[in-house]
Order: C-alpha cells, then structure tokens, then sequence
C-alpha cells in the first residue's frame, strides 16, 4: 500500500516510466520475444518426468504378439469388407469380430446437420461401432477408450487399417487377462472428429443442435482417459504423438510423457509434429537449438490454429485426457511391425490402470520443445508479460500525459481566476464586513458571480474533440463491426442461394465486405469544424482505453491458449503501440500500411499462406499465393462449422475482441493530431 | 423460485438446506408468478427500472444536500478556496448520471438477467438513502429494516441516519455527544431495531414456526456453505479444521460490522458519505457477496463525482475493476469446466477483486477528506520560505 499511499515515492516511478517510455517498450518488447524464443534451449527448460507415481510406466512386462490370430487374413478379410462398400464403415464385420471375441458389442446411429445452410437442411447418416471389455474386478465404475477414426480408401489421410487390426488383436488379448479394474472400450467411429463428438455426446447425454447423437444402447462409468490410433498396414518408421485439441486445449503432461516412455523401452522412434529428438549433448550446440526452435514453433503453431490434430481433441472438453498415436509409414523404409505397436498400447493402457485419481498432478498448461524436454506456464508466462509490457507502459505514459495537460490548462483558468476573484474579494470587503448574514449573502453572490465569470470561461476554451465522450462514436461503431462480423455468417449463407454463389464463396466475399466498410468508417464519423470536416476526438485517452483493451485480450488468451496470444501478440504490438496522429504524410501513409498488415484479414490471409507452405512444397510465389486464397475461404467456412459443431471459439474472439479492437487503432490512424 | 415450488406442495421450505430467502420475500414471489404466470422476468426489469427512477430522485436531493450544507458550513470555507465549492451547474445533471451509472453498468444487467432475488435488497437500499435525503425519519428506517431483514449487514447503516437525523433537527448543534444529541440517537436506533423485530414477528406468525431463523441468519453468520463465491469466506474455511471453525466465523463477522465504530466517529460531520462507505464496505466483507452489492456501489458512486478530481488511484481502480471482471469467470470456467486450473487461480482473482473494491474506498475516503482539508485551508498551501507545500496522509 506503500507504493499507492506514498505521493513522493509514487510520482517518482511515474515520472521515470512516462520519460523513458518509447526506450522501455522497445527494451521490454525485444527481451520479451528473445527469451520466449530462447526457451527452446536446453538450457532455459527442463527434463520431463512422470509426476503421478500410480502410472508406473513400464514396469510390468508386455506380452502381447499377434501368434494365435492371424493378421494376415484378418487384413484380407478386412479390405474385402472395404472394397465391399466403399466409404462406409463395414459395421456388420466389426460388429461379427467384436461379438467372436465375447465382447458387449453396440452401434450408434447419429445424424449430422450441418448448419449454414450447407446441405441445405438434409441430415447426413452415420454409424458408430463400439465394444465395452467389462472389468472382472469392479462394477464398472470407470473406463478407458482405445479408439480410430475409419478411413474408407478415397480418404488422403493417414489409413487406419492397421489400427482395426490392432485393435481386434488387443481386443483378444484384454479379455484373457484378469488384472483389468476398469472397462476398456473399442470404438471405431466414421466422419472424422464429427463422429467422435457424437459419440461423447450420446455417452454423456447432451442434446446439441447439429449433430444429434441416436441413444446408445450401452454404457460404461466416467471415462479416464482415451488412446487415439491412426496406424497405417506396413512397416512404420517412428511413432508421431498428436496432443493439441479443440481451442488448443492439451492433455495433461503425465500422458504425453508416459507414451513416450513407453516408446522408448520398446526401441522405437517417437516424434513430435515428425521432428525427432536430438541427442543429449547435441541439443547444447546452435545447430540443436534451431531443430528445438523449429520443433516448438511448429507444436505452437498447430496450438494456435485451434483445431484438433486428431479425434482425441474431442476428448478434452469432457475432463477426458486423450493424445493419438500416429504410426508414420515411409515406402522402404521402417521396421517396426504392428506387434510392437500392440505392446506400446498394452503399456500404455497396464498404466491407466493403475491410476486411482483422474490426471492432476502434472501439467495442464505447457510447451513441448522435444519430446523429453518441457516448457511449464510457470516458465512461459515472464516473457509473455515483458511482450505485452509495451502496451500497458504506453498506456501508463498516456495517461499521465493527457493528466498533465488538463493540469496545464487547469493551472490557466487558475490565474485568470484569481484575478477576478481578487477583485470580487476587494469589492465585497468594501461593504460591511461585521455581521454573519451580510458576510454569508456577498459570500453567496461571491459564488454566484464567481460561477457566471467561470461559464464565460469555459465557453472560451471548450474544445469539441477532449474528454471521454468524444471518444464514444468510433468504441460504438467498432463494437458494432464486431457485432455484425458474428451474426454475418448465418445472414450472409442464407443470402447466397438467391445470388447463385455457392456458401463457401457468399461467406467469404461477404467478409470481405464487411471489412471494407469497416476501412472506411473513420471517414464517416467526422465532425464539422471551422477548419471543415475532420475526425476530431481525444485520442490519447482512445489510445490508452484501446491499449489496456488489447493488452485484456492477450492476456485472457494466453490464460486458455498461449501460441495464439504470443503469435498475435508478436505482430499486434509493435504497431499498435507506435500508432498516433501525426501531420507528416509519409509517417501517416507508412502507419496505415502497416496497420493494414496487421488487420484481420491480412492475418487470417498469413496464417493460410504458412499452412499452405506446411503442406506443400514451395514452387511458385504466385502458385502459393493463388492456393492460399482457396484455402482461405474454405478454412473460414469449416471454422465457421467447427463453431457450430464443437463449440470452437476462435471464430467468436476474432469478431468480437480482435476485430475492434484492430478498429479502435484504424480510427487512431485518421484522427487530426491537436 | 425453488422456495415457491416447495411451499405449493406444502412443505416448509426451510426445513431443508436449500431455500434461503425470508418468508415475506417468500409470499412476495408466491404472489407474483401466481398473479403473473408467464411474466415473473418483467417483475425483475420492472424492480431495475424503479431503481432507476429512485436513483434519480436522490440525484436530485442530494443536489440540494450538497448545496444546502455548503451553504450552513460557509464559515468554516477559507477564501482561497472557491475553485473546489460546488457550483450549481455541476449538480444539475447528477440525477443524470446516477441513473446512467445504473442502467449501463454491466453489473446490474448481470443481476437483472440472473434474476437474483438480491435486486429487491438493492431497491430496499436505495429507498433507505431516498427517505434520509427527504428527511422522513419513519420510513428511511423502515427501507432500512426490509434491507437488514433480508440480509444481516445493513444494519450497521443504523449508525449514520441516527447521525443525520440529528444534524437535521439541530443543525447548529455544538456538540455530537450532548445528551440531546444521544437522545436522538437513542430514539432512532430503537424505532429501526422496532422495525426490524416487527418484520420478524410478521414472518413468525407467517410462518408458524421459528425455523426460518436458521435458514436466513443462521446461514449468513455461521456460513455452513463454501460455494466458491466472489468473497473471500470460503477459500480460509475450506482449510479449517472444525476445532476453530467457531473462533474464526466470529472474527470474520465482528470484522464485517466493526469499521462502523471509528468511521462514525470520524465522519460524523458527513452522514450521507459515511452511510456509502460503509454499503462498500458491508458488500465486501459480507458472507456471500455476489455481482449485486457490486452493481450497488458503483451505481450509488457518481454521488460523489466532486471528489473525483482528489482521487489519485482512478487508472489502477478502474482498471482492477475492468480486469477482475474478465479473468473471473474466464478462471471459472478453466477451474469447473475444462479442468486445467485449480481453485488457487480462481480465488486470486476473487481476492484481487477485493481489493479493488478497498482500494476504492479508502481512495474515495481520502479524496473526501483532502477535499474537507482543501476547503477548510485554501487550495495552496505556502510554507514560511514561501515555497509549495505537499499535503501528505500521515
């Protein structure tokens, strides 16, 4: 309380931030990224390890092989059920499979809606298969999940053939077994993380509007934790784990840590986003330290996209801890067989058993640089509050500034009143003096006349573009923007049909709209003055409100997502910072270019270039562009649906805390410096 | 509306731990969703209105207030200060402003969407400061009586309208401690303690049994329920062994009522002030705050916009303010709901939101007094070698 009882010592910090404000927010931006950069090396991180003693990882031994069931004719038997009918789960054969192993075998049946208008209120049908292994030990109290999505053949992602097979032989094997103290189930679902999402809704009985789950016929207890496989037929080069889920939420720690262990005691190569591990000492040298960079920067980036790498992101909204293992298969190359992936499972899953508690002594909040090397919040957080220093430092200084002003002008009226003051005082003293009631009434007209000769002087010095109202037309109409950016959608697909655009291109150039008129909103806010119409509002306080506004925003994100607020919060703020009115045109039109960079748009537009470089090979510069673009407005139709589906926000924070807030700087942009 | 369900089918509400409203509250509602089945939200947009109107009626008599005691204080003003006298066009709109700082406060329209029973407890508030400001004794301590017969703490408002009344019948009193001057006090805590045991006796008969006692001020003095709530009660007796849990509710209690003692003695000059200070207080130090007591204080602060200038904190107060009301429930939901945080991350953000709240009122309390200073001595304060002299709070 010292610091804001203490006038003295308080005004001194003030005046030292406010004189060397532009130095400080240069200083604490470039240590800020520097050390979140730097947090890739070994030597500003530190080594994993398993926080919940229960897990025990590796300490039994793994008995699992393939020798009493065929995997060979399984797998024919399996592609003649895929050549069968393609592209639709093979749910009588799996069903077959699962009931010959003496498994409570259920299917679901679910319906999808998608909104927008897509389908155009047709439901599309889909079918989940699932088998419950009930523990001999307890009364179904809780279960764990072994998973895979069906790939039909046309599907160019990873084929998921081997984990079916996988999962039948498990399957055997778990029902001999009489340690098991927790229902195992096997599930194969279609559609992707569509049918992951209908299944948990069915299993937790939620009703949503799009995808609505049929009733599953059978349960289980809570689930615990859940095992994503994505394993290809053929000899695997190195096993790829996939944590991020929806809205960037991760797993707990422990998880990760105990697949990786496990990988390891049974020799193989485990990667992270397929980048593998650098030896110990290696990693100390500056080649290593580019490979950690180049690996954490690439998991920050799959966190800050949002969206799930793998079904298991559905898992995370429930309190579920989830990763996918992901069998990575090159042509003549690899040798690990499916056998070894069984045992890993088997690990993995003997682990999970022995837990009494649901995950929660290990980390929520994290950062991965390598597989065995972690970056807490604890550790991430001190840079990202130096990065977004700036901001709070420039809006401090604002403050104070635009304090000393109406001091300054404070100190005028002052002098000015003093002498008429003195007059009234000189005038009323000559009248009698002696009696309470004449004192009391030349007090009163004292006052009075005081407060007509202090209208006088407000009028004269009365400015049409100072104090807080001023700034209230450009927060209304950015917040309006952000406003109509969120309902836009849903107008904007049932709009199309009548100029003939299909959806994809009727939301995308309707954004596009929108973003042009917001551009050109300042212009209309103007206000005639004597000089002729200019955009005249008190924009240090806009500034300052804007500031501590965008510096609100990254630190809620950085609180639910971190690569998104570091990402953003990389670009946003040295420009957001350094923007103000000035009469220079050159420094003006430089300040609207770079405002435009960081715009919204420009960004969404970026971050679909660089995944399109992640995709692809680099070929041609306007081949990239052109690409870009498609894959722009496919990715702002299918966030649109994920928000439908899964309750993703990105869409939502973009609207309504990035949007105006870019605006609210826009607006700083074309106001007339006093 | 649980306890209505539980009444119509006849049995006694408060026999179990769930219903915690008073029996007059109880019939109130019974009676209004029965005389309005479907429109039981617009009684709440209906109560937020009449705030609103009340809240602008005390704009406009605390105006007066204001400029009546400036006007009965003159001779205590120095000459050097006319720049801080309140000027009349200052004054004019304040109603403007209260109500403004009323209906846009995104508190109170949190309060009217939740549909909170603790809107009417507001409303018997703001009546209370109405009546006071009228100077009708009777029925500013009955307002007060409906509020402390809802929830405990306004009793300790009994203090200042027993002060005020007294400076509006004698208002060239000499003496705060002359036996006239008790004998008023004496006379208006006993009509309000009349009311409050009135009111009470009403729900006894109501009720037929006693057991309401319990349910309602058992339950906000023993604290029995640790809900995470924006206070500061449930995180300290989630760690409590049950040996102590008695000696430390009794500390958290007498903490909560006894900053009526030094501030009634320091403030007896400025009844009306100290009655908001201790609102602030009382919605703080409460049991179970909630967005309610929060929505109060800040709807009742433009009363005091005149001191405004003297207040040195505003940037960090506001900002505080701005910030805990966004990390809260962004906290919350990690806590609860994705599962990542723990109750530690959500309690800070309660605690800092705490202190906030005391961070404004002991900056509106020392903006007050450094104005009373300025008025008394002058604005500028010259040293003997003629240099500027800095006010320091020792």
């Amino acid at each position: 309380m010292g610091l804001l009882s203490n006038p003295k010592q308080r005004q001194k910090i003030i005046d030292a931030v406010s004189k060397y404000n532009n130095k400080l927010c240069v200083l604490c931006y470039v240590v800020g990224v520097g050390w979140f950069l730097a947090l890739a090396s070994p030597y500003l991180n530190a080594q994993t390890y398993i926080s919940e003693n229960a897990l025990l990882p590796g300490v039994v031994g793994n008995e699992f092989h393939f020798a009493d069931f065929e995997v060979d004719a399984v797998l024919k038997e399996l592609e003649g059920e895929l050549q069968k009918d393609k592209g639709k789960l093979p749910r009588d054969w799996l069903y077959r499979q699962f009931r010959m192993i003496g498994l409570d075998t259920y299917m679901q049946n679910y319906s999808i809606k998608y909104p927008l208008h897509i389908t155009r209120g047709q439901t599309v049908p889909g079918q989940n298969v699932y088998a419950i292994l009930r523990a001999r030990r307890t009364a179904s109290t809780e279960a764990i999940v072994m998973s895979t999505p069906f790939r039909p053949k046309s599907s160019d992602l990873t084929k998921t053939t081997g984990s079916i097979v996988l999962m039948l032989g498990l399957a055997r094997h778990f029902r001999k077994q009489p340690y098991w103290s927790k229902d195992i189930i096997f599930l194969v679902t279609d559609h992707e993380q569509i049918g992951m999402q209908a299944w948990l809704n069915g299993y937790h009985l939620l009703e949503a509007d799009y995808i609505k789950p049929g009733e599953l016929p059978g349960r289980s207890g809570p689930i615990q934790a859940a095992i994503n496989l994505e394993l290809p037929i053929g000899f695997l080069k190195s096993f790829d784990l996939k944590i991020q889920g929806l809205n960037g939420q991760l797993p707990n720690l422990d998880l990760f840590n105990l697949a990786v262990r496990l990988c390891k005691k049974e020799g193989a190569d485990v990667t992270l986003h397929q980048q593998i591990n650098v030896n110990g000492n290696e990693a100390f040298t500056l080649d290593g330290f580019q490979h950690t960079l180049k690996t954490m920067l690439k998991m920050m980036w799959s966190q800050a996209m949002g969206l799930p790498t793998g079904n298991h992101g559905m898992f995370h909204q429930y309190h579920i801890e989830a990763l996918t293992i992901q069998g990575i298969h090159k042509k003549k190359s690899g040798n690990i067989q499916l056998d070894i992936a069984g045992r890993i499972v088997e690990g993995i899953f003997r682990s999970l058993n022995n837990l009494l508690e649901r995950f929660h002594q290990s980390f929520f909040f994290y950062i991965l640089p390598a597989t065995n090397r972690y970056v807490s919040i604890g550790m991430y957080m001190p840079p990202f509050g130096l990065l977004c220093a700036p901001g709070l430092i420039k809006a401090i200084a604002l403050w104070v500034g635009a304090g000393k002003e109406t001091n300054k002008k404070e100190v005028k009226g002052d002098k000015e009143e003093k002498t008429e003051s003195g007059k009234e005082e000189i005038t009323s003293e000559t009248y009698d003096q002696d009696r309470e009631k004449k004192e009391e009434k030349t007090d009163h007209q004292e006052a009075e006349e005081e407060i007509n000769s202090e209208e006088e002087d407000e009028e004269e010095t009365f400015h049409p573009g100072s104090g807080i109202l001023s700034t209230v037309p450009l927060l209304f109409s950015s917040t309006l923007m952000g406003l109509l950016c969120s309902m836009g959608p849903d107008l904007l697909a049932s709009m199309s049909g009548s100029f003939r655009m299909n959806i994809e291109d009727g939301i995308f150039y309707g954004f596009l709209a929108l973003f042009t008129a917001s551009l050109i909103f300042p212009r209309m806010v103007r206000r005639k003055t004597s000089k002729g119409k200019k955009l005249q509002f008190d924009w240090q306080l806009l500034k300052c409100i804007g500031l501590i506004f965008q510096s609100l925003v990254l630190f809620s994100l950085a609180l639910m997502n971190i690569s998104l607020a570091f990402f953003l919060g990389v670009v946003i703020i040295p420009i957001t910072v350094i923007v103000h009115p000035t009469s220079n045109r050159l420094l003006l039109w430089f300040q609207k270019l770079l405002l435009l960079l960081v715009s919204p748009a420009v960004l969404v537009y970026l971050t679909a270039v660089v995944g399109t470089l992640q995709e692809e090979k680099f070929t041609h510069l306007t081949t990239l562009l052109s690409k870009s673009w498609s894959n722009l407005s496919r990715g702002l139709l299918l966030t649109l649906v994920d928000r439908d589906f899964f309750g993703s926000w990105m869409f939502s924070v973009f609207s309504f805390s990035v949007l105006p807030n870019w605006l609210i700087f826009w607006g700083i942009a074309f106001c007339e410096p006093t | 509306m649980e306890g209505v369900a539980l009444s119509n089918s006849m049995i006694s509400p408060y026999s179990g731990d769930l219903f915690h409203e008073t029996p007059l509250m109880l019939r109130f509602l019974d009676f209004a969703t029965r005389a309005f089945p479907n429109a039981v939200n617009y009684l709440f947009v209906f109560v937020d209105m009449l705030s609103a109107i009340v809240l602008m009626k005390i704009g406009n008599l605390f105006a007066r207030y204001l400029l009546q005691k400036q006007v009965n204080d003159i001779q205590r003003v120095s000459t050097k200060a006319e720049k801080i006298i309140i000027r009349k066009a200052s004054v004019e709109d304040l109603h403007l402003y209260l109500a403004a700082a009323h209906l846009f406060n995104p508190y109170s329209v949190a309060v009217c969407l939740g549909k909170s029973t603790a809107v009417f407890n507001n409303l018997a508030i703001y009546f209370s400061f109405l009546f006071l400001l009228q100077g009708n004794e009777l029925v500013c301590l009955f307002s007060i009586a409906m509020a402390t017969y809802q929830s405990l703490y306004p009793l300790t408002l009994l203090a200042p309208v027993a002060l005020y009344f007294y400076t509006v019948r004698n208002p060239k009193k000499v003496n705060s401690l002359s036996p006239d001057a008790v004998n008023s006090y004496v006379r208006t805590t006993v009509l309000g303690l009349l009311s409050i045991t009135g009111l009470v006796a009403i729900s006894y008969i109501l009720e037929g049994s006693t057991k309401f006692l319990y349910s309602t001020y058992g339950f906000v003095l023993s604290v029995p329920d640790l809900t995470p709530n924006l206070g500061v009660f449930w995180y300290f007796f989630t760690e409590m062994f049950e040996h102590f849990r008695t000696f430390f509710i009794c500390v958290f209690q007498i903490h909560a009522f006894i900053y009526v003692v030094p501030l009634s003695i320091r403030l007896r000059d400025h009844p009306v002030f100290l009655m908001y200070i201790l609102v602030v207080l009382m919605s703080i130090f409460k049991s179970y705050p909630s967005y309610a007591d929060v929505a109060l204080l800040t709807s009742l602060l433009p009363l005091w916009k005149h001191t405004f200038s003297y207040m040195r904190n505003k940037f960090v107060v506001t900002n505080m303010f701005v910030c805990c009301a966004v990390f809260g429930p962004i906290l919350y939901h990690l806590w609860i709901y994705a599962g990542s945080a723990n109750a530690n991350f959500y309690f800070s953000i309660a605690l800092a939101f705490s202190s906030a709240e005391v961070f404004l009122a002991t900056d509106l309390l020392f903006a007050y007094l450094r104005r009373e200073f300025d008025l008394k001595h002058g604005i500028e304060q010259k040293l003997e070698n003629g240099k500027t002299a800095q006010v320091t709070l020792e």
